[in-house]
């Protein structure tokens, strides 16, 4: 994964993911947790689902 | 007149001891009450026409009829009809004048006390909020990513979108599957 360390006031980024499908075909689920130091929300999650087709 | 009212004042007095007395026994023993009751009015109408005598004896000899007639019509309805009414009414010069001051006193206490702590919690709540006013603070746009239907067997690369939107820096510390 690749994340910036160091973001400033105001300014944005990018978290970059790779995310294997797999084998098994149907709905899946996973999630990415974001840990920081902000006060209110020190672990946030990302979550993202995909549907892997059949063969 | 003045017969009559004082022969009234004093069969409603009594009817209001015996009252008092009722009230006295029924307050030793609740399972006693239906038993006093009963003899007890039996004997408040055969006091009140006693004292009525008594008075009319003591009255002039100018209206004997309508004063016995008139205390026994009054004095049985007063002890037998309303036996809660009469001591409420009287008794409150004497008996609930200790029950008033002592319900205000426990709960003016009890309100007063616990009101002040609130207050404390309400003004130690606040700190700790001047300090997340300039603490950083992670926005991300998508918490939420569908990336739709995918063959098996393939890597995505996806980007996710993150801002600071506090005052001062973002310090991200790791991301970690799952």
């Amino acid at each position: 994964m690749d994340f910036p360390k160091v973001l400033r006031p105001g300014q944005a980024g990018k978290i970059r993911i790779k995310v294997e499908t797999g084998k098994s075909p149907g709905p899946h689920t996973k999630s990415v947790t974001v840990k920081s130091n902000d006060p209110l929300q020190p672990a946030a999650t990302v979550q993202f689902t995909f549907d892997v087709k059949g063969s | 007149m003045l017969d009559y009212r004082s022969m009234k004042h004093t069969t409603l007095s009594a009817a209001i001891l015996v009252t008092f007395l009722l009230f006295g026994v029924m307050g030793c023993s609740s399972s006693q009450q239906q038993t006093n009751a009963t003899p007890a009015s039996s004997d408040q109408p055969a006091q009140a026409p006693s004292q009525a005598e008594a008075s009319s004896s003591q009255s002039a000899s100018e209206a004997p009829a309508p004063q016995p007639t008139a205390p026994q019509q009054q004095a049985a309805p007063s002890p037998i009809g309303s036996p809660t009414v009469t001591p409420a009414s009287s008794a409150t010069p004497g008996e609930p004048a200790p029950k008033v001051p002592a319900q205000p006193a426990p709960g003016t206490g009890s309100s007063v006390q616990p009101a002040a702590p609130v207050q404390a919690k309400v003004t130690v709540a606040p700190e700790p909020g001047l300090d997340t006013e300039k603490a950083p603070k992670l926005l991300i746009a998508t918490p939420q990513m569908d990336f739709g239907k995918q063959p098996q067997d393939k890597t995505l690369n996806r980007a996710i979108a993150i801002r600071n939107t506090g005052k001062s820096n973002l310090l991200i510390e790791s991301v970690t599957p799952g």
